[in-house]
């Protein structure tokens, strides 16, 4: 390991001690209520999945309206393996809360197995009917309690234990999506088409993805029950999932900082307008619209608070510009996304006769002429792009690595 | 015997998911976009169909009005929230429909209340046919009846007017299309009209079938339709129909076998049939192999 | 000025942008009325995107196209076919669900007069008499000459003054590339512009009364066919000798 990152690595924790510690502190010395106590536990649990669901809508493009869904099966299960396993306190619930975690992955498994093997929007309607289905299915067995749902559930969910499966959820994300299967998710959500092109698994990237953001549901799932001490089925229907769906997309579709941000904002607001609850879905659909319309990034888009961001910040208020790493990134993408764009624009060039003339006017060499219409494509445009003096940015990269 | 009225049940719930599932599949072939709103514009039409009913105008004035009416709001839907994201993300697209749904089941149940409103009925003024022991009534008929002639209809539209056929044409290749001169969003208007008034149709049917209507009517039945298409071949409309035809069934016979209390898991069977389908024929009963346009 | 001197298409410092990539970086150019015009260049060169910007389907960030004296720039692309100004596009895109009789009524979509489409109709089975024996047959059962066929006569369904070919030749055999091109010739004849884009330079240097050389999104040559024919850089980068 090269000594910026492991730089970077240490103040990153170190940051994270920090937060922890301050918080801690307040919260063990009375100065935050034990009102607002909850509502900070309840703003971790809301980020834990709602980075979650980010990965695979914001980051996957994916959408996903069955969240809930997960969460409840993760929920039911750790309520299920506290109440059952005699295992006194966090010995109990971690196991629980693993457990939940991988039911909810593996539901997902069987739920994402038919949608995303298929090209459209199939995940969406899936999931939305899943989550529709989830409830039934929860009102109707005996062990899950019935139309009552479960009580008694032991009130295990603390703050340390938040605090840091959500660094936890946090660091994960963040290290699965700057990792090389990381490039390969987000070339699918710019263009799976040129994605599949270019040698990438499109399934399993979605498989991937779709089914880690569905365990950290569960795990989110698993600490909500035993923050909230009782579980009813109806609890988790379509209205919840939406719920989470508006934090990703009002934080940043991509952003984890937004996702922190926005379930912040979004669990503290209905908080404070008790009143005005039942204009609550109003004014998130209107939100959602509008946000498409005028904004479809999201607030903060894809942009994170970093270690960069941060030192930008300061050289920028002492006067020394640079391009920030966000920037570039921006960049980057734009440039990808315009390069599969093109390739899909001439997507239907198919047919190229063995006469056929090369970039810049040269006939094109043997070894050039590949089969496959859309790489053949996507490549001779990625090439016009570089000798136009751009990057072919992460595109090209997303593609050379996944042919590996 | 008791098979006998479940499988007429079930045509004549079908019958409401055929038509909701037509508009969803013609959308979905125009514009690519699983419109989530399409289901909450029944629950638009079955309100409107009301309103004007209790305000004192006679059932045939009230109804045809309330399907131009839910035709219009269908229209503007897709004018003010759809069209500007015609070349956006498939995402945002998504995110707006949804967007929408919301908004028209927050909206109404701001503006009517949660609790289901009583619909009109027309039942005692019809005929029930009595066969053996099993009384069917007339309303499940005329449903039924209702459904395939309208889905006829569309149909001839579509494949005998110069307005259906560039209906085909801007589904398959939209720019191909604009340089026949085809005006396009036009073409998309109409799409969405038929696809609202046929909502609205289903709506009035679902009123006077059920009795009962709510601002969430249209959530579960809107799944069910799309469900449906997707099951007869989504983009295909005699798929849509035989789609929901079969759900309908599916649905009701489920129903009647599981013990009481138990019912409502009928829906997971449902959910079950989309899995099915999705693993083993995803282009649907009538769909031939998915051709991937490029 | 008489109809005859002014020119049937004026490209004028044409920009197009795909996002932040510039696809055309300046180009003008102009059509005479009866000329074929060749636009000829590599794959990427941006060809397509000039054609589909005269068409209207894309826009420009900078410049104008006149067609007849009249700027198209702000005109959608359905009014763009009725003023006359019709495109064969890259890749055929013909209808492969409608049969091929619906395929040319769509070509005529513009056209309120029935006994005109009629007349037009008659006039293209008359042009291509395959396409008569299979006028009801779905056109995505057609071979791909035949295709292309279809693709001419569905654009001259809308009685154009002006046709945009774009790759006409592509994916065809050379037989069938010698028959679409005398295809074109013969429209010529009949008084109709040709606006011509292809990879097969060869070919379309010797339909082409005037001829252009796209490269990477600028004109770097132009002169009659057949002095680019001759043309030195021409023959090694695009004719391969």
């Amino acid at each position: 390991m090269d000594k910026v990152k492991l730089r970077s690595y240490l103040l990153n924790a170190l940051f994270a001690l920090v937060v922890y510690g301050i918080l801690h502190a307040l919260l063990k010395s009375g100065v935050i209520n034990p009102y607002y106590r909850g509502v900070i536990l309840l703003i971790g649990i809301n980020a834990i999945v709602t980075i979650g669901l980010n990965l695979a809508t914001g980051m996957l493009g994916e959408l996903c309206l069955g969240h809930a869904g997960f969460m409840a099966v993760g929920a039911y299960t750790s309520a299920l393996f506290t109440l059952n396993s005699g295992l006194p306190g966090l010995i109990g619930l971690i196991p629980g809360l693993i457990l939940g975690g991988l039911l909810a992955a593996a539901t997902a498994a069987l739920v994402g197995v038919p949608a995303l093997r298929l090209r459209g929007d199939y995940l969406a309607i899936i999931t939305l009917a899943f989550g529709e289905i989830i409830s039934v299915l929860l009102r109707s067995f005996a062990f899950t309690g019935g139309a009552r749902g479960l009580n008694g559930i032991p009130l295990l969910t603390n703050f340390p234990l938040v605090y840091w499966i959500l660094v936890l959820t946090i660091v994960a994300v963040y290290m699965l999506i700057r990792s090389r299967h990381g490039r390969a998710i987000l070339a699918i959500r710019e263009d799976d088409i040129a994605a599949e092109a270019s040698g990438i698994n499109v399934t399993r990237f979605k498989m991937t993805a779709f089914v880690i953001s569905a365990a950290i549901a569960g795990i989110g799932g698993g600490l909500y029950a035993h923050y909230i001490g009782i579980l009813s089925p109806n609890k988790f229907n379509y209205n919840y999932s939406i719920d989470y769906m508006v934090m990703v997309v009002f934080g940043g579709m991509g952003s984890i900082t937004g996702s922190i941000l926005s379930a912040g904002t979004l669990t503290i607001l209905p908080e404070l307008l008790r009143r005005f609850a039942d204009y609550r879905m109003l004014v998130y659909s209107v939100l959602l619209i509008i946000l498409m319309i005028f904004k479809p990034e999201g607030l903060l888009g894809q942009k994170e608070f970093s270690q960069r961001f941060a030192a930008n910040l300061i050289r920028r208020l002492t006067g020394r510009e640079e391009r920030s790493a966000a920037s570039y990134d921006r960049h980057e993408l734009s440039v990808a996304r315009e390069t599969t764009r093109r390739a899909r624009e001439r997507g239907y060039l198919t047919e190229q006769g063995p006469g056929d003339l090369g970039v810049g006017g040269r006939r094109r060499r043997p070894e050039e002429n590949i089969p496959v219409a859309g790489t053949a494509v996507a490549e001779s445009e990625g090439r016009t792009l570089t000798r136009q003096g751009l990057d072919a940015g992460s595109y090209e990269t997303a593609e050379r690595k996944g042919r590996r | 015997m008791l098979f006998f009225v479940q499988l007429i049940n079930g045509l004549q719930l079908g019958a409401i998911y055929a038509l909701v599932a037509l508009g969803y599949t013609m959308v979905y072939g125009i514009v690519k976009l699983i419109n989530f709103a399409h289901g909450d514009l029944m629950m638009v039409g079955a309100y409107l169909s009301l309103f004007l009913y209790s305000s004192g105008l006679p059932l045939y004035f009230a109804l045809p009005l309330a399907i131009v009416a839910t035709s219009l709001t269908g229209v503007l839907i897709e004018r003010v929230a759809y069209r500007p994201l015609r070349n956006a993300s498939r995402l945002s697209a998504l995110i707006t429909a949804i967007g929408i749904s919301l908004l028209l089941q927050n909206a109404f149940m701001i503006l009517f209340s949660s609790t289901p409103r009583r619909f009109p009925s027309v039942s005692e003024q019809l005929p029930v046919f009595v066969i053996g022991t099993n009384r069917i009534s007339f309303m499940a008929v005329l449903t039924v009846l209702f459904a395939v002639g309208l889905m006829l209809l569309l149909t001839a539209f579509v494949h005998g007017t110069r307005m259906g056929k560039a209906m085909r044409a801007v589904s398959e290749d939209m720019r191909a299309a604009q340089l026949m001169g085809i005006n396009v969003n036009r073409i998309i208007s109409l799409t969405f009209a038929i696809g609202s008034a046929l909502a609205a149709f289903a709506a009035i049917l679902y009123g006077f079938s059920f009795q009962q209507i709510d601002p969430y009517m249209g959530a579960m039945p809107g799944i069910k339709a799309f469900i449906a298409a997707v099951l007869g071949g989504i983009g295909i409309l005699p798929g849509a129909m035989l789609g929901g035809f079969l759900l309908g069934i599916i649905e009701s016979l489920t129903k009647a076998v599981m013990p009481a209390g138990y019912t409502q898991l009928a829906d997971a069977v449902v959910f079950l049939v989309l899995i099915l389908v999705l693993l083993f024929k995803p282009s649907g009963l009538l769909g031939q192999t998915t051709r991937e346009k490029v | 000025m008489t109809n005859e001197m002014q020119p049937m298409l004026e490209v004028e410092n044409l920009e197009v942008f795909y996002g932040a990539i510039q696809a055309i970086k300046g180009i003008s150019f102009h059509v005479m009325p009866g000329e074929i015009v060749s636009l000829i260049g590599a794959n990427g060169a941006g060809k397509t995107t000039c054609l589909q910007t005269i068409s209207g389907l894309l826009h420009a960030r900078v410049g104008d196209i006149r067609y007849e004296g009249q700027s198209l720039k702000r005109v959608p692309p359905h009014r763009i076919v009725e003023m006359g100004l019709a495109q064969v596009p890259e890749g055929r895109r013909v209808f492969t669900e409608l049969s091929v009789e619906d395929n040319l009524a769509m070509g005529a979509y513009t056209l309120s007069d029935r006994s005109r489409e009629a007349a037009l109709l008659e006039e293209q089975f008359r042009h291509f008499p395959r396409l008569r024996e299979r006028r009801d047959q779905r056109a995505g059962t057609l071979s791909g000459g035949e295709q292309q066929m279809l693709a001419i006569a569905r654009a001259m369904m809308s009685a154009p003054r002006l046709l945009l070919l774009d790759e006409p030749s592509m994916g065809l055999s050379p037989v069938l590339t010698r028959e679409i091109f005398l295809t074109i010739r013969e429209l010529a004849k009949q008084g109709i512009t040709i606006l011509l884009v292809e990879q097969n330079a060869a070919v379309a240097l010797r339909l082409a009364d005037r001829a252009y050389v796209l490269e990477s999104g600028r004109l770097v040559m132009a002169g009659s066919g057949r002095e680019l024919l001759r043309d030195e850089r021409i023959r090694e980068a695009y004719l391969g000798e």
